[in-house]
């Protein structure tokens, strides 16, 4: 018994030793069993080791390529044939693996080899195409369908998670119908984004702004946002649903608000009620605020319907109390459609009647006559 | 039995000397003196209450003529002070005058109608008033540029003329009085104290007089409704007068911003633009029964002065 603990114990400091001691080269990879995406180039890292052997050149071959596959070796974005290692050193290229057109899923297997001049150190690798593979990046958003109007900005709370090993830098971009604004921002930040650090393992919740253009018609809309991380994305489908608003204005034909009236008599007014906004106003009714003696009517009464970018047009008759003051009022013609209205406020100086001004001509002119007559009738010599 | 003859035959001489007498003479040159110097002054005080108060204002020539300062009164008060002085004192003696000095009768011995005397006598008086009245207008306009720095606008000036013309006016009416008291009364002095106790009367008690009048005839006023009604006759009684007459037309034509004399209803104002300027056409159309009972009240002060004196013996 003791000696086998002696020798367990032996085994135990000898076999460190023994695999510092080896010398060699070697070739190697993290992963040399793996699933990779079907129908994209497979980038296989790759190390070569000199373990205490000369400094020397060695070659890299692949030695067995599956059927229709390409492989390539590349060290510092350029094709390579062999790699430089010195002793105790070591060089990490990789290994594009492009596969043939319309390749089918399965397993494929690789053999690669790198020989210096003593040494030689082979590596068996094995892909596995998978249609999909296992999401590691994703982006979701808790409310990815939001309502508002046009002037609304659209805020979708989303998470993005990264499940992989290592930390990666998400770059952020999006798709929407013209003249639509989308900001990406972090949770808790004010400043606009285009990409975002996720550490691995861990998530990082961010805040997309969509801003309809003011004048977006109503309707469903759709935003795509895609979270990129090297060749690997995700993508997250906003839905936003416009819902339009009515905006109104109401005017002269030509932006004149003021004009004069007789009094007692019917003044016409031309006015212009606009839809300025995203749906269309409907059932509006026109009302006046006057001087409570004075009659205002409208022709037409109300409008139906006004699309939106389209104006109607309105006479109003205005017709000044007869005990009206000479000089000006104000009279406030109104629209309301419920969920929008306008006003304007109308200046209106009115004018007396000249009726007595004639009368009076006529007074002053027959006292005038009076002397005339004096003169003719009492004139002596 | 019919005239024969034009009635205008001698008026141009007459006017011409009747002017020069009066432009001449020292009473003349002691009032216009008198109504220069307080008029100037009530302006130049008004002018400098409004440097002091008001912002560049649209009507401030305007305000020149009625902007009043303790213990000044405005420009038009003093005027209408003096405006009837002026024409009684203008008046009083023209006829009666002449006859005491005998005069009459030789002027009247040259190929000169009764009719161009007279009117001669009273278009010479108004000319002379006219005279005085533009040339303290021009004197306060020119005044008022100097001292407010801008120019007077259009309305302004057709606002000034205006108000000149009613002045005109309303001495023509104290001119024809005091023509028509100098044939009803033989000695002048008689002539100019009745003359200016009906100013008096006209100017300081009638608008008293009216209101007590008022009361007397609707009674007493309980209700609302005869409340208006005895302001509203009130307001027509101290019309009678020419001074309330005038006055109600120069705050019209003078302050764009009256839109009413007397009583206004509430449904009335509602909603209405209160110191908006009213137009000068609408200005004028409100005050157009004062202005138009002004010149009548005068052409008719004339006619019956005229019959007056053509049916007087005046070779005695």
């Amino acid at each position: 018994m003791r000696k086998i603990a002696i020798l367990l114990l032996l085994g135990m400091f000898l076999a460190p030793a023994a695999w510092a001691k080896y010398t060699g080269i070697v070739l190697s990879t993290p992963f040399p069993d793996q699933t990779v995406q079907s129908g994209r180039t497979a980038v296989i890292p790759l190390t070569i080791h000199n373990f205490g052997v000369d400094p020397q050149a060695v070659t890299l071959k692949a030695l067995s390529v599956a059927k229709g596959w390409t492989a390539e070796f590349q060290g510092d974005a350029r094709d390579i044939g062999s790699v430089f290692v010195e002793p105790d050193g070591s060089r990490d290229v990789s290994l594009h693996l492009t596969p043939p057109k319309g390749v089918s899923a399965g397993q494929y297997a690789f053999r690669l080899a790198a020989a210096g001049n003593d040494h030689r150190a082979e590596l068996p690798l094995t892909l596995h195409l998978a249609k999909t593979l296992p999401d590691w990046l994703s982006i979701t958003a808790s409310l990815p369908t939001l309502k508002g109007t046009a002037t609304t900005q659209f805020s979708y709370d989303a998470k993005i998670t990264n499940k992989s090993s290592r930390d990666i830098l998400v770059n952020l971009s999006a798709t929407a119908p013209q003249g639509f604004d989308v900001a990406f921002k972090p949770q808790y930040g004010s400043q606009e984004v285009t990409g975002i650090r996720v550490k691995a393992g861990e998530d990082k919740n961010i805040t997309i702004n969509v801003s309809p253009p003011g004048d977006a018609v109503a309707g469903a809309y759709d935003v795509r946002v895609q979270a990129a991380a090297g060749d690997t994305r995700a993508g997250l489908g906003l839905h936003m649903v416009v819902s339009g608003k009515p905006s109104l204005t109401l005017t002269t034909p030509s932006g004149v608000l003021s004009g004069e009236a007789q009094v007692g008599k019917t003044e016409e007014v031309k006015l212009v009620v606009r839809n300025t906004g995203s749906a269309p106003a409907r059932n509006l009714s026109l009302s006046a605020d006057s001087p409570s003696q004075w009659k205002v009517s409208f022709e037409p009464e109300r409008i139906d319907l006004l699309p939106p970018n389209q104006e109607a047009k309105i006479t109003a008759d205005i017709v000044p109390a007869a005990r009206s003051l000479a000089g000006d009022y104000m009279v406030t013609f109104d629209t309301n459609g419920g969920l929008s209205r306008a006003s304007a406020n109308y200046r209106v100086t009115v004018m007396t009647s000249t009726l007595w001004g004639v009368i009076g001509i006529l007074i002053a002119a027959t006292a005038i006559l009076v002397v005339g007559f004096a003169v003719m009738r009492y004139g002596r010599r | 039995m019919n005239r024969e003859g034009s009635p205008w035959t001698g008026l141009g001489p007459v006017f011409g000397k009747e002017l020069s007498d009066q432009l001449g003479s020292v009473r003349m040159r002691i009032l216009e003196l008198l109504v220069l110097i307080a008029a100037i002054g009530a302006v130049y005080v008004a002018s400098q209450t409004m440097r002091a108060t008001l912002a560049q204002s649209p009507i401030a020539f305007l305000q020149l003529f009625t902007t009043a300062e303790r213990p000044l009164p405005s420009f038009v008060t003093f005027l209408g002070f003096f405006v009837p002085l002026m024409a009684v004192s203008l008046g009083f003696d023209a006829v009666n005058g002449e006859l005491n000095r005998g005069t009459l009768s030789r002027v009247l011995a040259q190929p000169i109608y009764r009719d161009a005397l007279l009117m001669g006598k009273f278009l010479a008086a108004l000319a002379t008033l006219a005279l005085v009245l533009v040339g303290l207008w021009l004197v306060t306009t020119g005044f008022g540029i100097v001292v407010l720095g801008v120019p007077p606008g259009g309305e302004e000036v057709g606002r000034g003329l205006l108000f000149l013309l009613l002045t005109l006016f309303y001495a023509g009416v104290w001119l024809s009085l005091a023509l028509l008291f100098s044939l009803l009364f033989r000695q002048p002095s008689t002539s100019a104290m009745v003359s200016l106790g009906v100013w008096i009367f006209f100017a300081v008690l009638w608008p008293i007089f009216a209101q007590y009048l008022a009361q007397a005839i609707t009674g007493p006023a309980f209700f609302e409704s005869s409340q208006i009604r005895q302001a509203e006759l009130a307001t027509m009684i101290a019309r009678v007068s020419p001074s309330t007459l005038y006055a109600e037309a120069v705050q019209v034509i003078l302050h764009p911003s009256v839109r009413s004399l007397g009583p206004v209803f509430y449904s009335q104002i509602e909603r209405a633009l209160i110191g908006a300027p009213l137009p000068l056409v609408e200005s004028l159309s409100l005050v157009w029964p004062q202005v138009v009972a002004l010149l009548s009240a005068s052409c008719l002060l004339f006619a019956l002065a005229y019959v007056v004196f053509q049916r007087r013996e005046i070779r005695a």
